[in-house]
């Protein structure tokens, strides 16, 4: 479903700046970033697990 | 506004490469497009507030993915806008926000000379129903066209098409706006 707005005010240049400046994008990108970087080693970490379980398994049945 | 200062393609490549480099050298970068991308998202949503998240999430998926970004001959900006537009689709599809559509008047008026008719408000009913039933890509090209005034060239950079092609495909929506609205009743 389309909503129309029609003749709506848009904020000014100075309110869009005040509102998101980039010291504010910067700090956003580091913690997206550290949360990507804990998720990849999360994933490392639990898929090493994983592989030398099945490799032990493999050892204890052979 | 949607190339301020008319920086060239080569400068632009060497900022591209500098905040590969270093994050902190995206500020330029940022200062340039961030109004625009801001505007381009605030004329798509209902609200203000969601339109400043969409815009924050742009970026920050710019600078996570910029290692990767290759410059193909077009401004960093039709990289931008795409992502703009993926990240508007997603928070439709969450349902974080509402497709919008934004209008004024003197468009409006602009587009009733197009159409041949007076513009009362009878007729204004029947464009946003016309409007309501074209299919999204339509849509678009309307708004880019005639609400937001782009030339062909943005709009070909902005939806990922060569400036004649934008050209003939807002022609083409034109006409089946032109179509709905005869059959729509007010």
């Amino acid at each position: 479903m389309i909503h129309f707005i029609e003749d709506r005010k848009e904020p000014t240049y100075k309110q869009i700046v005040a509102k998101q400046d980039f010291e504010a994008l910067l700090n956003a990108f580091q913690k997206e970033k550290s949360n990507i970087k804990q998720k990849n080693s999360k994933f490392i970490f639990f898929g090493a697990v994983g592989f030398a379980s099945i490799i032990g398994l493999i050892l204890i049945i052979t | 506004m949607y190339h301020p200062g008319a920086m060239r393609l080569d400068d632009e490549v060497k900022l591209i490469e500098a905040a590969k480099r270093q994050p902190e050298h995206f500020a330029p970068l940022y200062k340039k497009y961030h109004e625009a991308v801001f505007r381009y998202i605030f004329k798509r949503v209902d609200e203000e507030e969601i339109a400043y998240d969409i815009t924050s999430s742009v970026f920050v998926k710019a600078m996570l993915n910029l290692p990767k970004y290759e410059c193909r001959g077009l401004p960093f900006s039709a990289w931008l806008f795409r992502i703009a537009k993926s990240e508007l689709y997603q928070s439709f599809r969450d349902k974080k926000a509402r497709r919008t559509v934004s209008i004024d008047s003197v468009t409006v008026v602009q587009l009733f000379e197009d159409f041949e008719q007076t513009y009362t408000d009878e007729q204004r009913h029947r464009l946003l129903k016309a409007l309501a039933q074209l299919k999204d890509g339509q849509l678009q090209l309307i708004e880019l066209r005639f609400f937001e005034r782009r030339s062909f060239k943005e709009i070909g950079e902005i939806v990922g098409l060569s400036e004649n092609n934008a050209k003939v495909k807002t022609f083409r929506a034109l006409v089946k706006l032109k179509d709905l609205f005869n059959k729509t009743k007010a």
